[in-house]
C-alpha cells in the first residue's frame, strides 16, 4: 500500500453527533447513545486516545452488546486496501482464527465511508493486554501459525513485500525529515545488503498467504489463562510471504521496548535481543507450521527489513531518542538482528 | 438519587469564570468531608482541563479490578480524574458523544465503593458537560464558586441560572479571595471593590437558602495546590481563616449531604 505521510486534521481523534447519527443510521443500533472512550484491559485502563493516536476509536453500546468502531488510518484507506483486508479478516474468522467479528452495516457492507473516512465496527471482544508472559508468547505465535496457515486470500491484496515497505518508509523519513539524511542514508545501504542476500537465498520464489501485516503486541488480545482471545487490526494485512509477520512478531514480542499503555515506541531501545523469547516464539510458531529451509535463511533478512520500517515509523513520530550515538545503536541492533541472530533463526 | 449512583448525594461544584478556584473549593471540600467521617469521592469533570492531578499530587494510573476501574485514593478521598489517564502532553479535545460517552464511564464504570456523597468539579460556565451530568445523576446540591469581580460574577450569574433552569439547591456560594488577612495583624484587606453584586447574586440564588462563605486570598492554599496536599487536611497557622470557612460550607451543605435513610 502507498506509504503516505500523516495528514493534519482538524478534528483529530474527534468523533462527533454528526458520526453518531450516521453509524447508528447504517449499523441499526438505535440505542447507541455515546462513544466510551476509556477502554478497560484487564487490570488496566487507558484513554483510546493515548493507547494509539494513528486513527479515531470508540466503544459503542446499543442494547446489551458493545461494538468497537474504529476509522480506517488513513495509510489504508483506499477502497482496494479495505476490501483486501475486512475479506480477510472474514476469511480468517471462518477458518476459525480467532479474530474480531466484523459488523455489517444494514446494506451488508462491511466497512462504511463518509466525509473522506472509512469506519469499520467490530463485536467487542472483553480481553486482557500483553503482559509479556510467556505463555501469551506461545499462545500469539501459535495463532500467528494458524492464520497463515488458514489459506485465505484476497484477490484486491497489494503484495508489497518487506523489503518494498521498508523502502517505502525510507522515501517517506526522508520527504518528512529531511534532517535524518544521515539515518536514511545509512538504512538505504542496510536495506541493500539484506534485500540482494534475501534475493539470492530465494525470497523472490517464498510462497504467499494472508498475512496480518501488523502482528505485534497490542493487536492482540488475551484470555485470563494467557491464551490469544482475538487477533485484531488488520489494516495493514497483505498477501505476501509470512515472513513479514514473523519477523514483525519476533521485533514487537523480543526486541522492542514500548512507552507505557501505548504502541509509542520507547525512546531508548535496548541493543541485545532476548535469544530464549525469540526461541520461544519461533518454536511454538513451528509447532504449528514449521518454516521451510529457505524461509529460515531469508527469516533474519526480513528480520532487518521489518526493523528498518518499524524505525522508520518510530522516527516519523519522533518516538526516538536520537543522540548523537543512535545511529551507531541502530546499526549495532541492525547487525545483531541480521548476523548474530542468523545462528539461532537460522538454525 | 442517582440511577447509576444509588444512595450517593451528589454536590456539584460550579463557577462562572475559570481560574476563580472551583477545583480547589472542591478538592478541600471532599477532604473536609472525608476528614469528618463521611465517605467521599471525587470526580473531576472538567474533562479537557483537569486540575486533580495537581491538586492531589497523583501520578498513578487507575487500576481495574473485576471489569471496574479502582479510583485513586488520596487524604481518605476517592478520586477519578482524566488526568490520571492521560498525562499533560495530550490534548483532550473531545466534544459530544465521546465527552457524554467519557462522564458515563467515569460515574458508572468507576468502583465508587460505598461512597456516600461525591463531589463533582466541573469546567467553568454553562457548558454541556453540566448538561451531560444533569442527564447522568441526580444532583443533590451545587456550591457556586466566585472571585468578587464584576467580570467573575456576571458569568458566575448565569451558572446560577443554569442551576436553577435543572432545579438544583444552592446552599453555599463560595466568594473565594474575598479578602486578604494581614499576616502580623490580621487586618482584613479586600482585593476587589465590594461592588454589591456578590449580595444579588445570593438573592438570585433563593436568598435566605444561600449561605455566603468567606474564602480569604492565604498562601498556605496556594501552596497546598501547588504542593498537592489540599490544606484543609493539614490546616495551621495562617490557614485557620480557611479552614472556618469549610467548616462553614459544610454546615451549609449537611442538610443536603445528610445520609439517606
Amino acid at each position: 500500500m502507498p506509504v503516505r505521510e500523516k495528514p493534519v486534521s482538524k478534528d483529530f481523534l474527534n468523533l462527533d453527533d454528526r458520526v453518531l447519527g450516521i453509524v447508528v443510521d447504517r449499523y441499526g443500533l438505535p440505542d447507541a447513545d455515546c462513544f466510551l472512550p476509556i477502554l478497560l484491559d484487564g487490570d488496566r485502563c487507558t484513554l483510546l486516545d493515548v493507547r494509539s493516536d494513528t486513527s479515531k476509536k470508540a466503544v459503542l453500546e446499543a442494547g446489551d452488546k458493545r461494538y468497537f468502531l474504529k476509522q480506517v488510518p488513513w495509510y489504508c484507506d483506499e477502497p482496494r486496501q479495505i476490501a483486501a483486508s475486512t475479506g480477510i479478516q472474514e476469511g480468517l474468522r471462518k477458518a476459525g482464527v480467532p479474530v474480531a467479528r466484523l459488523v455489517p452495516t444494514r446494506d451488508g457492507d462491511l466497512w462504511t465511508s463518509f466525509s473522506d473516512e472509512s469506519f469499520v465496527l467490530f463485536e467487542h471482544v472483553d480481553g486482557l493486554r500483553y503482559r509479556a508472559d510467556p505463555d501469551q508468547d506461545r499462545s500469539a505465535a501459535r495463532v500467528l501459525a494458524r492464520l497463515h496457515a488458514a489459506g485465505v486470500s484476497a484477490e484486491q491484496a497489494l503484495g508489497e513485500d518487506v523489503f518494498t515497505l521498508a523502502a517505502d518508509h525510507i522515501a517517506l523519513l526522508d520527504k518528512v525529515l529531511p534532517d535524518t539524511a544521515d539515518t536514511t542514508a545509512v538504512f538505504e545501504e542496510l536495506l541493500a545488503s539484506v534485500r540482494r542476500r534475501a534475493l539470492d537465498a530465494g525470497f523472490g520464489a517464498l510462497p504467499t498467504t494472508a498475512v496480518h501485516g501488523d502482528f505485534n503486541p497490542w493487536n492482540l488480545l488475551f484470555t485470563a489463562d494467557r491464551r490469544v482471545a482475538a487477533v485484531v487490526d488488520f489494516d495493514n494485512c497483505d498477501v505476501q510471504s509470512r515472513l513479514h509477520d514473523v519477523a514483525e512478531a519476533l521485533l514487537t514480542f523480543c526486541v522492542l521496548g514500548y512507552a507505557e499503555d501505548s504502541t509509542t515506541f520507547a525512546a531508548v531501545q535496548p541493543v541485545e535481543v532476548d535469544r530464549a523469547a525469540v526461541r520461544r516464539f519461533l518454536d511454538a510458531y513451528e509447532e504449528v507450521l514449521p518454516l521451510t529451509p529457505v524461509e529460515r535463511e531469508c527469516l533474519p533478512f526480513a528480520l532487518g527489513a521489518v526493523w528498518i520500517e518499524l524505525t522508520c515509523l518510530g522516527l516519523l513520530r519522533h518516538d526516538f531518542d536520537t543522540s548523537p550515538a543512535y545511529l551507531d545503536t541502530c546499526v549495532r541492533t541492525f547487525s545483531v538482528l541480521t548476523e548474530d541472530l542468523r545462528i539461532g533463526v537460522g538454525r | 438519587m442517582s440511577a447509576l449512583l444509588p444512595g450517593v448525594r451528589v454536590v456539584m461544584v460550579c463557577g462562572g469564570k475559570g481560574g476563580v478556584g472551583k477545583s480547589t473549593v472542591a478538592a478541600n471540600l471532599a477532604t473536609a468531608l472525608a476528614a469528618r467521617g463521611t465517605r467521599t469521592g471525587l470526580l473531576d469533570a472538567d474533562l479537557h482541563g483537569p486540575s486533580l492531578p495537581v491538586l492531589f499530587g497523583v501520578r498513578e494510573r487507575p487500576t481495574v479490578r473485576d471489569g471496574r476501574i479502582r479510583p485513586v485514593v488520596r487524604e481518605g478521598v476517592r478520586l477519578m480524574s482524566t488526568g490520571l489517564l492521560a498525562d499533560a502532553s495530550r490534548a483532550l479535545a473531545w466534544k459530544g458523544p465521546v465527552l457524554r460517552g467519557a462522564l458515563r464511564q467515569m460515574v458508572r464504570d468507576v468502583d465508587w465503593g460505598d461512597v456516600e456523597t461525591l463531589v463533582v468539579d466541573t469546567p467553568p460556565g454553562t457548558s454541556e458537560i453540566h448538561m451531560a451530568l444533569a442527564g447522568l445523576l441526580d444532583i443533590s446540591a451545587a456550591v457556586v464558586v466566585t472571585t468578587p469581580q464584576r467580570m467573575a460574577l456576571e458569568d458566575t450569574r448565569r451558572c446560577v441560572a443554569m442551576l436553577t433552569r435543572l432545579g438544583v439547591a444552592i446552599p453555599a456560594v463560595v466568594e473565594n479571595m474575598a479578602y486578604f488577612p494581614c499576616p502580623c495583624c490580621g487586618a482584613r484587606t479586600e482585593p476587589f471593590p465590594d461592588s454589591g453584586l456578590v449580595g444579588a447574586l445570593l438573592a438570585e440564588t433563593g436568598g435566605a437558602g444561600t449561605r455566603l462563605v468567606e474564602l480569604p486570598l492565604l498562601p498556605a492554599v496556594a501552596a497546598g495546590a501547588e504542593q498537592g496536599t489540599p490544606f484543609a487536611q493539614h490546616a495551621g497557622g495562617d490557614s485557620s481563616a480557611a479552614g472556618a470557612a469549610f467548616a462553614s460550607l459544610l454546615d451549609a451543605l449537611d442538610d443536603s449531604l445528610h445520609p439517606v435513610p
